[in-house]
């Protein structure tokens, strides 16, 4: 079977899982954690505007009491709630699905609590593995796209595609650090060492791993990119829709994407394809 | 599958994620739901779609249905929110945006008398925004001015000047609008025109006084520049040839890098001597001067045109009509200086008793150029030397002549303000050519043909009066104007034509 096939038959394999309805929950609570932020923003309004603008210094809060500014600078102050957030919670929603996922995979049982207990006593090798990756990504999307749009001649926009495919690229190497961190129970940086090796044998799978998931985020990606047009064009409530979208597709993508690398870790580790 | 079948760990499952879904679906409607119970935040919100609904109405041509509806939209704002303001933080300025928001959107429709009176509205509302309320004055003055009632652009004028221009409050205005700056020049022409001599005096002191003080103060370079040709058209206006020909040689020093000053001040100079100092001899050579020396610039046709009128006036017409040849010549790609100096020719033509060579110089006009003033006035012109010179059957058929080329105008592929134009030389054909009846109709039909035309819903007002007093037909004049309190509710234009109806019926 072809490296291509194999990944997309993984992807069959992960949504055939969801008739296993526990293997969403974990990323379900996170989703329900990032609807919770929209919505006490949306709500909150000019009380908790100092609130808001707090992780974006400079800001006047005055700004984000006023309509239709409070619906415009939402993507980007929440926006600052994503690291924190990524390194902190979702690690953990990731394990427990990793866990969960990879009892699936082996026709084994396991609860939501136990994967979330199981993924709680790794936590702190799981922030470490999760804060390198999320400083590695940073990095990887802000510099080569400060340098290419700083060359003249280079069409706008090239150098935020060419930061995409980077990350991509670099996503792939880091995809397989919690399945050895919960799995062969690694420390994070050998697990994160180890994740290099692993991706740099599988690479095609890899880096279709986390293309996939990528382009199907691609259209809300796109949409939140221009909330000025969609502000005038179609509706200021619209950018909230928009920003539950992007959640929503987030929400279905980190699925994949984890279900899929982890029973592509646990099909080639067991069945002596490393070897 | 119903619970009872499934195992206990998948019920369990099932439970949770129905929870789960239960969780998101209320969390998803309240995301969506509204904002914040804020009055503030909610006039912004409704302040923002009535923008909304304006931006739309701008890009789909200002169709009548979807101004109302815009209208509406701000009417609503300041309707709901009026008491709130001054109460509420924030709200007065929502408040007055959405009344002046309402008068521009009413100029922009050509309402130009519901215009006016919501830029009064405005006034009364913006008494603590400053900007607002010179804008709103200074609007309603320029309203006045369009809708041709001078009396009442003075009174908006002079309020706004004893507001905005006193000696403590000028350097705060001119960071508002530098455009305000020419309110008592405007002031000036208006009372003079009105005949108040002495009153024109006041404004024009009061203009030298304005623009004294903001060239001592200002440092914007723009802002100076306004204002130093403003001071001179004060002088001029003044008929201060003296001090205008110093200021005049002052600014070319000022500005001797800039061609297109320089060759606008030579132009100026010829002028003050030419009009003031009656020296036509040197307005002669000065006119010549722009044409030799800035052949490029916008003022060498109309320097050529101004020069060819010199003579034209002295009665020296053989050099005169050389003088627009030359433009015809040296400056194709101005057309309205070629028109205008084809118009001067087939005048001068008209002068040496040569009425064919005129008309056929006027029939090319509006042939070549139908869409200039001169290209609809041509046709026109045609009948009136004929009807002057008793030619009565002529003139006739150049009056039919003349409504076959407006109507063309209208039928064929050109814009709706060609043929708005078009329309009214029709009714002005029609009216010459005594054509009562005819006319009367042509006026009650268009305003349905240009609904988004608002200056046409007068029509029936000038039908009504046709019918009375020219065909003595009373009956048809109240039909007329029950027409347009019919079609037009609630307008001012509905007022006067129920004012109309009451005198017609008494």
């Amino acid at each position: 079977m072809s490296r291509i096939a194999r990944v997309f038959r993984i992807f069959g394999t992960v949504l055939s899982y969801l008739q296993h309805g526990r293997l969403i929950i974990p990323l379900l609570l996170y989703f329900l954690v990032q609807l919770s932020l929209i919505c006490l923003y949306v709500w909150s309004g000019a009380r908790a505007a100092g609130l808001w603008t707090l992780l974006r210094p400079g800001m006047d809060p005055e700004i984000v009491t006023h309509y239709p500014e409070h619906l415009f600078f939402m993507e980007s102050i929440l926006g600052r709630f994503d690291i924190p957030l990524e390194i902190f919670i979702l690690v953990l929603a990731q394990g427990a699905t990793v866990l969960l996922v990879a009892a699936a995979a082996k026709r084994e049982s396991m609860g939501v609590r136990k994967s979330l207990g199981a993924a709680g006593r790794r936590y702190l090798h799981l922030v470490i593995a999760a804060a390198a990756a999320s400083v590695a990504m940073f990095v990887c999307f802000r510099y080569p796209m400060a340098l290419l749009d700083g060359i003249a001649g280079i069409p706008r926009g090239f150098g935020a595609g060419a930061s995409a495919l980077i990350c991509v690229v670099l996503q792939a190497f880091l995809l397989y650090a919690i399945p050895f961190i919960l799995i062969e129970g690694r420390s994070a940086p050998d697990a994160l060492r180890r994740s290099f090796g692993f991706a740099g044998r599988h690479f095609a799978e890899s880096f279709l791993f986390a293309l996939v998931p990528f382009l199907l985020t691609v259209p809300t990606l796109l949409l939140s990119l221009n909330p000025q047009a969609i502000m005038v064009q179609i509706s200021p409530e619209f950018l909230v829709h928009v920003q539950i979208a992007g959640e929503a597709i987030q929400f279905i993508t980190t699925y994949l994407l984890v279900g899929g690398l982890t029973i592509f870790f646990v099909e080639t580790r067991n069945t002596g394809e490393e070897q | 599958m119903p619970f009872q079948k499934m195992n206990a760990s998948k019920e369990r499952a099932a439970r949770r994620a129905a929870g789960a879904v239960v969780i998101a679906a209320a969390l998803l409607l309240a995301a969506c739901g509204p904002a914040r119970n804020d009055e503030r935040y909610t006039a912004e919100k409704k302040l923002f779609k009535a923008r909304k609904l304006k931006e739309d109405l701008y890009a789909g041509g200002m169709r009548s249905e979807f101004l109302a509806k815009a209208a509406e939209a701000y009417r609503g704002i300041v309707r709901d929110y009026g008491d709130s303001a001054g109460k509420v933080a924030g709200i007065e300025e929502i408040v007055v945006s959405a009344q002046m928001e309402l008068g521009e959107l009413e100029y922009r429709g050509r309402l130009l008398r519901e215009a006016r009176n919501d830029f009064e509205k405005a006034v009364e509302l913006a008494k603590n925004v400053p900007a607002a309320l010179a804008n709103a004055l200074y609007s309603a003055g320029v309203i006045s001015e369009e809708l041709g009632e001078s009396a009442e652009a003075i009174r908006y004028y002079t309020r706004f000047s004893e507001r905005f221009l006193a000696a403590d409050s000028l350097a705060r205005t001119v960071s508002m609008n530098p455009r305000y700056l020419v309110t008592p020049l405007k002031l000036a022409e208006l009372t003079s025109r009105h005949g108040d001599r002495d009153g024109a005096r006041r404004w024009l002191k009061e203009a030298e006084r304005v623009f004294s003080f903001v060239i001592g103060t200002e440092k914007d370079p723009a802002i100076l520049r306004e204002t130093r040709y403003n001071l001179l058209a004060a002088y001029l206006q003044q008929k201060d040839w003296a001090r205008g020909r110093d200021l005049t040689n002052e600014l070319k020093k000022l500005y001797r890098d800039n061609p297109q000053d320089l060759s606008s001040l030579l132009y100026i100079e010829a002028k003050i001597y030419e009009d003031g100092l009656k020296d036509e001899s040197k307005a002669l050579e000065l006119y010549q001067s722009v044409v030799d020396v800035y052949p490029k610039s916008r003022e060498a046709p109309d320097a050529v045109i101004t020069a060819a009128g010199i003579h034209r006036n002295a009665g020296r017409l053989d050099e005169a009509a050389k003088l627009y040849g030359t433009i015809i010549d040296l400056f194709k790609d101005r057309i309205s200086a070629v028109v205008e100096a084809q118009w001067q020719l087939a005048h001068i033509e008209e002068l040496k008793g040569d009425p064919e060579a005129a008309s056929l110089r006027y029939r090319l006009i509006y042939t070549d150029y139908p869409e200039t003033l001169q290209g609809f006035e041509a046709p026109l012109r045609i009948a009136f030397i004929y009807r002057e010179r008793g030619a009565g059957d002529a003139a006739k058929a150049a009056y039919d002549q003349a409504l076959k080329h407006y109507e063309k105008l209208i039928s064929g592929q050109r814009p709706p303000a060609t043929k708005i134009m078009a329309e009214q030389y029709i009714i002005r054909t029609l009216t010459e050519d005594k054509r009562w009846k005819e006319a009367a109709e042509h006026l009650t039909a268009i305003p349905d043909r240009y609904p988004d035309y608002s200056p046409f819903r007068e029509n029936y007002l000038r039908a009504a009066s046709i019918y009375e007093k020219e065909l003595g037909d009373k009956e048809e004049a109240i039909r007329a104007l029950e027409t347009c309190v019919a079609k037009h509710p609630g307008t001012d234009i509905a007022g006067v034509a129920n004012k109309e109806l009451a005198r017609l019926k008494r």
